[in-house]
């Protein structure tokens, strides 16, 4: 997979392409905006980490450009600039995600995965996280190799939790993903499909935290290999 | 806008000692001083108005009386007659008493020849002080039997002298027509006097009603609405005081923009440096290293964590402060979407400390700016995070209390001492001998944002008397306002 990093500070720019290189991940740098659009013009990115504050046309700019290509890349931004303000214009401009400087490597790394995860959905069935793998084609999921047994609801459960592994799901959002199933799904009906979650994969060492009054978070796990 | 508590500067704080207003010599009330030059005045002319008609009508009243007593004093004159070388009255008993007759007075007569001999009428009546002044007639005042009485002479020449001719009457008409005029003269004037008052007092407090409005639109100002005051309705006379004004507001409201964008400009200036510096020490802290340079590294990496919270909050504080942000009319906004949008930041923050981050969410309206809510709620639950011991519990709240809207956060960590709670908000203090990197600002900042927003802060015991309770009570708008969502998740696109 390949990462398009447009950051024009020098260190950050050489960390972010040192730690991100390390992931197997194939790193292109660029400096301005101009050569962030050629970059992107010529070939296909899975992911552009955006820093805002670039010299020539800025960041908003780079992305409004690259969001009028017919092809779509996750965008991940990164701004110095006023928090909430940037990030209000950032995502309506169609960033997919924010990050303020500074930051953690691992928050970095969280949501860099999570994109990368995400606009791989598509092409590549198999959502991953530790020993828990969902064929999201063969509706199969396996844990440690071993095949589980999910109810379609259960089912729909986990693969939103998987697709944003790491990250708080609100209880509101699981019911919207069921909603196509189940037209009178209330909250405690949750609570149970995640009790019954819970005693299939939690064997495995996969585990779903509670957050109370507000929804779910799968614990993510280092991909092994 | 009520402002809570210590630690917080109001722009408006002069910086040399100011008299208050009321002691300076000069600083009379304009109302009072308008009053007393309009009705010290209007009272001296009024009084001395009324005592100048009731002394001319009541000389005009005596003068008439006085005619009307020389009338029977000159009939009487028409029948003095000379008889021989002796003066005589040639009219009858009857006559004369007729000539006394009057429904309300007595009156006396007498007639007096030169040698002293009553010619007629009675004794009583005295002998005028002196010679008539023209030699003919006078009037004067004297008593009769006790009585007081007006006295009118006649003087008519003879060969022995002049015969003296007097009406004397008592004054009970004459005292009657005068209490009528003092009555009929200080009625109107009283009358005159009231109406002249009111219209006096109405017409000040009419000129004087646009400063009132002034003053009233100064003293409802926060200390960090620093537009301009409108003072399109003051009089010509104030105008250039309301004009001097607002080029003061105008001085102290770039003042204040140009500290704050100075501090927002520094802060956004040292955070890509920052995170440059950041990743490349955890960068560092991967690879295989000596066991110096590991301990070093983590040196570094704290010192730069610290550094960057530290931009962070200073930029957080400066957009709380007066003239920090931009003038907007606050917007509708639900504290409970403000709680819903931090969750995706915080609780993976708190997993990492096996921290039980939860939250007990209820409608909450208010009118507020999204940014600095939210900041206030980081900040509150950053020290949550900080201070809560491993596996502690905090519970974020939302709710609605009577008028007005709650958002408090609750931890079971070690708790803030009472004789803490009043400087926690101070800018830097930090608790003595307690944990944590914190910069010491956090609470000064949720302290501008409650300030900026009318709202109060207390502190109080966590439940069973455990760890912390911050509560910040805002006031709650109707919930029938549209409420717009407040900016946009941090964490993750949903």
């Amino acid at each position: 997979m390949k990462i398009l990093i447009v950051e024009d500070d020098a260190t950050l720019a050489d960390g972010l392409t040192r730690i991100l290189g390390e992931s197997e991940l194939r790193v292109e740098h660029v400096v301005t905006g101009e050569a962030a659009e050629a970059a992107f013009l010529r070939e296909r990115f899975d992911l552009i980490v955006l820093d805002i504050g670039l010299p020539g046309i800025d960041g908003f700019e780079v992305l409004r450009r690259l969001r009028k290509r017919p092809e779509y890349v996750p965008v991940l931004v990164l701004t110095a600039r006023d928090a909430v303000e940037d990030r209000v214009h950032g995502l309506d401009l169609g960033a997919d995600d924010y990050l303020p400087k500074p930051f953690a490597l691992p928050e970095l790394e969280a949501r860099v995965r999570a994109l990368l995860r995400r606009g791989q959905a598509s092409k590549n069935p198999q959502l991953r996280n530790g020993p828990l793998v969902l064929d999201t084609i063969a509706r199969r999921a396996t844990l440690n190799g071993q095949p589980i047994d999910l109810t379609s609801r259960e089912w729909s459960v986990l693969e939103n939790l998987m697709l944003r592994a790491g990250q708080v799901v609100s209880k509101e959002n699981l019911m919207q993903a069921l909603s196509n199933w189940d037209k009178e799904l209330s909250m405690n009906a949750i609570e149970v499909y995640m009790s019954r979650l819970r005693a299939k994969i939690e064997s495995g060492g996969v585990r779903i935290r509670t957050v109370r009054g507000f929804g779910y978070l799968l614990e993510e796990q280092n991909e092994p290999g | 806008m009520s402002r809570a508590s210590s630690g917080d500067r109001k722009p408006g704080t002069p910086i040399g000692p100011v008299l208050p207003v009321s002691d300076r010599p000069t600083g009379r009330s304009l109302r009072q001083q308008l009053l007393r030059w309009l009705v010290t005045p209007l009272a001296v002319l009024l009084v001395s108005g009324a005592l100048l008609s009731y002394a001319v009508a009541l000389r005009s009243a005596n003068v008439a009386y006085d005619r009307a007593l020389l009338d029977p004093a000159l009939t009487l004159a028409a029948h003095v007659k000379t008889v021989g070388d002796r003066s005589v009255v040639d009219l009858p008993k009857v006559a004369q008493d007729m000539l006394r007759a009057d429904s309300v007075d007595r009156r006396y007569l007498s007639v007096t020849s030169a040698a002293g001999e009553l010619l007629a009428g009675q004794t009583e009546v005295p002998k005028p002080p002196s010679m008539a002044p023209d030699g003919h007639r006078m009037f004067y005042d004297s008593r009769v039997a006790g009585e007081k009485v007006r006295v009118a002479a006649l003087f008519l020449p003879s060969a022995e002298g002049p015969i003296v001719i007097q009406v004397a009457e008592t004054l009970l008409k004459r005292n009657r027509l005068a209490r009528e005029i003092l009555v009929g003269e200080t009625i109107p004037a009283l009358l005159i006097a009231v109406v002249a008052m009111v219209l006096v007092w109405f017409g000040i407090r009419r000129s004087l009603a646009p400063l009132e409005r002034l003053r009233a639109e100064i003293a409802e100002r926060s200390a960090r609405d620093l537009r301009p005051l409108d003072g399109s309705y003051a009089p010509s006379e104030v105008r250039p005081l309301v004009h001097t004004l607002n080029e003061l507001l105008l001085d102290l409201h770039d003042a204040l923009g140009a500290q704050q964008r100075f501090t927002a400009n520094a802060a956004h200036q040292l955070r890509t440096p920052l995170a440059g510096l950041q990743t490349q020490v955890e960068l560092a802290l991967r690879q295989p290293a000596p066991t110096a340079l590991v301990h070093s590294l983590k040196q570094l990496h704290g010192a730069t964590v610290r550094a960057s919270h530290l931009a962070n909050q200073l930029l957080a504080l400066a957009r709380a402060e007066p003239g920090g942000h931009r003038a907007e009319a606050p917007r509708p906004i639900d504290l409970r979407s403000v709680a819903q949008d931090a969750a995706s930041l915080w609780v993976p923050r708190a997993l990492l400390k096996d921290l039980d981050l939860g939250f007990e969410l209820e409608p909450a309206p208010i009118l507020g700016d999204a940014r600095l809510l939210r900041d206030l709620l980081d900040n509150l639950l950053e020290n949550a995070i900080r201070y809560t011991p491993d596996s502690g519990r905090i519970t974020v709240r939302t709710t609605t209390a009577g008028e007005q809207s709650v958002l408090s956060v609750e931890d079971d960590g070690p708790g803030i001492a009472q004789q803490e709670r009043s400087q926690v908000f101070q800018r830097f203090y930090r608790v003595p001998g307690a944990a944590g990197d914190g910069s010491g600002l956090g609470l000064a900042i949720v302290q501008e944002i409650v300030n900026a927003h009318g709202a109060t802060i207390s502190i109080d015991d966590g439940a069973q008397g455990r760890g912390t309770l911050i509560s910040v009570r805002f006031k709650r708008a109707p919930s029938g306002a549209p409420f717009i969502a407040p900016a946009q998740r941090g964490g993750s696109i949903q």
